[in-house]
């Protein structure tokens, strides 16, 4: 086998295995019997198909393994035993283990290491344990390294070939379907051992219509190498016109029964066919019959105190519920087909070509903004006009290409089910994790580099957020705790949340920490803003004993810096009793923004055009009496403001007739004005990094080069936004106590 | 449905009728697909009274498709509920290989025409 087909089932079976883990979790969540038994089989599923290809490649590992596997699942399917939490736990180990056996095959290893081995080992003795004593010991030993078709998992039939059942609908030799071309192509996967033609549904003569298909067929394949779905595969052309069924070798006796009720024929007819083409043995075939009998006594013995007619509608009763099951798994069947189209309308693309198409944009951009420029100055309204064209179309290039790099975050919101179930099991904590927001889009490099971060959020909501059930009991609170996963989008950025229905921050806790660390001075003023904020600082935690999934307090500001180094933002909101939610706020790309330029001194700045609310005149009615203030008042609100001349020291030409401008910003609830000499409009935004020296500064989150060849720098408005609204907030906090002044001074008199 | 025009001009060398008192025999051309079944159809309905065993001869049939062994089963079952009966003479190798391959061997011997 070549590296690159081993790489594709390497791939093929990173994907089945997160099948797999989701429908764990699912099983996992429901009580109800039918959608539990949809999940089973859905395990089964994979787990069968991972074991097949791999049996392909002779992976024999893999084989052994997923084969103990699916001998418990047999059993989980046919009801001898019963799922609970610690079999969940059980299969997602095995998940596990199985993906490193995968990684390890990628590698070329054929040898389990000792590690891997004593795991193997344990993970098999516990399967085993389940699998019990109805199977003999020496069989489960022997199991390890059977190879798989002369195994007989109980309840199976002993053929080991698979069987195929065809009927075909009346318009496929018209669609060109002829069922000669499919039989043929089927040797191509293994022997066909026989095929038997069923003509029952051919009419007399006289109603016989020659270009209407009445055929059917059973087949007898031996392939014991093949999986289902490269038998289903074959007849992916004939689905529309054809009803399929494929029963595994060995399938069980229930299955047999389940095919010939769905067939058209008399069951004596099918079972005689079955029988006659080596699908059953003679005492299987009565197994079956005798089972079907049994029901149907059943139904009479129901019905014998009633009259007659009712009996025809409890077997119409029966015969719906069963109509519900086969369009249940007709359901599911299509739902995996389209999850398969799906998957085939997506190309695999390297990261490194999308981001030199990404860089290239970038240089587009910047190229048009240049181009753009001389081509003003000619005053020609024809090249003006093609120009404008251009830019437009060169901004949609720029939009779809950024839009190439977009994932939904609910994948990735998916993973951390397997987190909670785990983390809420070690802690003895009842957890549900809610998502929502899971179709929001974000730059799929974000993505990856906030995996690690929210990981730990979430284990901190769990460990410090959510109190254990009893106490949770006694404060009124359901046992259950709530973590909710959510995502939007909210003025160019995305953000996400975690939150937790549990205890809350404790503000004094947190300040006496932080005191007793000498982060805070003893008599520093804080908001409570700022205090919660201080759980995101180094050297501080909450929690009282230090377990192995948090409370050693290096957690939180490695979240931040992990988070602000993508040019982010975390911040909390608590109430104490109530919950706690973090919103990590993120751009929405890394890579070209909508600006809008304005001029400060001699200098051009670039404004996140997503961030800019409003523009406004700075005139003497908006601000007061009072010259100095660094507030006015907005439409009756208080909009603190700064000049961005005296932040950056530039020569503004305040002085004057010119009038300034503010630019209104916002961003996270806070609003504020920068004053600015000029404004300039807008500017499509290429960001460059700030080299290594200029890592420290924080007014500026990056650089941009003009359409003239300039450089521009790009305002880091949250950053900003931080420090103006602090020194508004100071003010503010003076107002008050003066205000508290005048109260005192009021109660005085 | 050109096609089916054009078979239907060639229709009477399609079959060669060989009438005796109780047997048929006929020789059917090169075709026996979903392209011209129908004809096939209507030139096999003819005189179905008048026979009591029909014997086909499909030495001449290149191509075959599941339409046609089809028919073939269709015709079969209505002649042996009718008490008469339908022998195939000689076949080509095509009509052979899908007989074969639909595991219909047992059911269309190659017999002499009675």
């Amino acid at each position: 086998m070549t590296d690159d087909s081993l790489q594709i089932f390497a791939e093929e079976a990173e994907d089945l295995l997160s099948v797999a883990e989701q429908a764990l979790l699912n099983l996992d969540d429901i009580k109800n019997k039918a959608e539990a038994l949809d999940c089973v089989n859905d395990l089964f599923r994979t787990f069968h198909t991972i074991k097949g290809a791999a049996g392909l490649f002779g992976l024999d590992l893999i084989v052994n393994f997923t084969h103990i596997v699916e001998s418990v699942l047999v059993k989980v399917r046919e009801g001898t035993l019963e799922v609970d939490d610690d079999m969940v736990s059980l299969f997602l180990a095995n998940r596990d283990h199985l993906e490193y056996l995968v990684n390890d095959a990628l590698s070329g290893k054929t040898e389990m290491d000792k590690e891997l081995k004593q795991r193997d080992d344990l993970l098999v003795s516990q399967l085993n344990s389940y699998l019990g004593e109805t199977s003999d010991a020496a069989d489960t030993d022997k199991n390890h390294t059977i190879i798989s078709s002369d195994y007989i998992p109980a309840g199976g039939v002993k053929n080991k070939n698979w069987h195929i059942s065809l009927r075909f609908g009346p318009d496929a030799l018209r669609n060109g379907m002829d069922p000669s071309s499919f039989i043929n192509y089927l040797s191509n996967i293994g022997e066909i051992k026989t095929v038997t033609l069923i003509d029952d549904a051919l009419p007399a003569w006289k109603n016989f219509d020659p270009e209407t298909c009445y055929l059917g067929f059973e087949i007898v394949l031996i392939a014991p190498q093949t999986n289902k779905e490269t038998i289903e595969e074959v007849f992916e052309f004939v689905q529309d016109d054809c009803k399929i069924s494929i029963l595994p070798p060995h399938s069980h006796i229930a299955e047999y029964i389940q095919l010939i009720e769905q067939l058209p024929e008399e069951d004596m007819r099918i079972g005689d066919i079955l029988l006659a083409c080596g699908a059953l043995t003679e005492l299987e075939q009565d197994d079956v019959l005798n089972a079907q009998d049994r029901i149907t006594d059943e139904v009479m013995v129901g019905a014998t105190d009633q009259q007659v007619p009712l009996l025809g509608s409890v077997a119409v009763d029966q015969q719906v519920v069963q109509q519900e099951v086969v369009d249940a798994a007709i359901k599911k069947q299509t739902e995996v087909k389209q999850h398969r189209t799906d998957a085939q309308q997506t190309i695999r693309v390297n990261a490194l070509k999308l981001e030199s198409l990404v860089n290239l944009v970038g240089e587009l951009v910047i190229g048009s903004a240049n181009a753009e420029m001389n081509a003003r100055k000619f005053s020609d309204t024809g090249l003006n006009e093609a120009m404008e064209n251009l830019l437009h179309l060169i901004e949609e290039v720029r939009d779809t290409t950024l839009g190439l790099r977009m994932v939904q975050i609910g994948e990735t919101f998916n993973r951390y089910k397997r987190v909670v179930r785990e983390v809420s099991r070690d802690t003895g904590k009842d957890i549900e994790l809610h998502i929502s927001g899971a179709d929001t889009e974000l730059d799929k490099t974000l993505i990856e580099k906030i995996v690690d971060p929210l990981m730990h959020l979430v284990r901190n909501a769990i460990d410090h957020g959510i109190e254990s059930p009893e106490k949770r009991l006694k404060l009124g609170k359901p046992a259950k705790g709530i973590v909710h996963l959510g995502a939007f989008h909210e003025s160019g950025s995305v953000v996400i949340q975690v939150s937790d229905d549990g205890g809350g921050l404790n503000k004094q806790k947190i300040l006496s920490k932080a005191i007793e660390k000498g982060l805070v001075q003893q008599n520093q003023q804080l908001s409570d803003k700022q205090i919660y904020q201080l759980i995101f600082g180094a050297g501080l935690s909450t929690a009282d004993s230090v377990s192995n999934i948090s409370g050693r307090g290096v957690g939180m500001d490695v979240v931040r810096s992990n988070i602000e180094s993508l040019r982010g933002h975390i911040e909390i909101e608590t109430t104490e009793g109530k919950g706690s939610t973090i919103s990590i706020r993120l751009p929405l790309t890394l890579a070209i923004i909508d600006g809008f330029q304005v001029r400060v001194g001699d200098a051009q700045y670039i404004v996140p055009l997503d961030m800019v609310d409003e523009c406004i005149e700075l005139n003497e009615s908006l601000l007061g009496k009072d010259d100095s203030a660094n507030y006015i008042n907005l439409r009756g609100e208080v909009l603190p403001f700064m000049h961005l001349s005296d932040m950056f020291g530039e020569d503004s030409q305040r002085e004057g007739k010119h009038i300034d401008n503010i630019v209104v910003v916002h961003f996270a609830g806070k609003k504020a004005g920068f004053v600015v000499d000029e404004l300039l409009g807008e500017h499509q935004t290429v960001i460059k990094p700030l080299g290594k020296v200029f890592q420290h500064l924080t007014e500026i989150s990056g650089t941009t080069i003009l359409g003239s060849g300039e450089v521009a720098l790009i305002l880091d408005v949250p950053e900003i936004l931080n420090r103006v609204t602090q020194i508004g907030g100071d003010h503010v906090g003076d107002a008050h106590v003066g205000r508290a002044d005048v109260d005192a001074s009021a109660a005085a008199h | 449905m050109a096609l089916n025009k054009e078979s239907d001009s060639d229709g009477g060398s399609t079959i060669d009728s060989n009438n005796d008192k109780g047997d048929c025999e006929l020789t059917l051309a090169e075709e026996m697909t979903i392209y011209t079944i129908s004809n096939l159809k209507q030139e096999l309905s003819k005189n179905m009274d008048s026979y009591q065993t029909l014997a086909l001869n499909l030495q001449n049939v290149e191509e075959i498709d599941s339409a046609g062994i089809q028919l073939l089963l269709a015709l079969d079952k209505e002649l042996s509920q009718k008490n008469k009966s339908l022998k195939l003479t000689s076949m080509s190798g095509a009509v052979n290989k899908l007989i074969e391959s639909y595991g219909l061997s047992d059911r269309f011997p190659i017999g002499e025409a009675a």
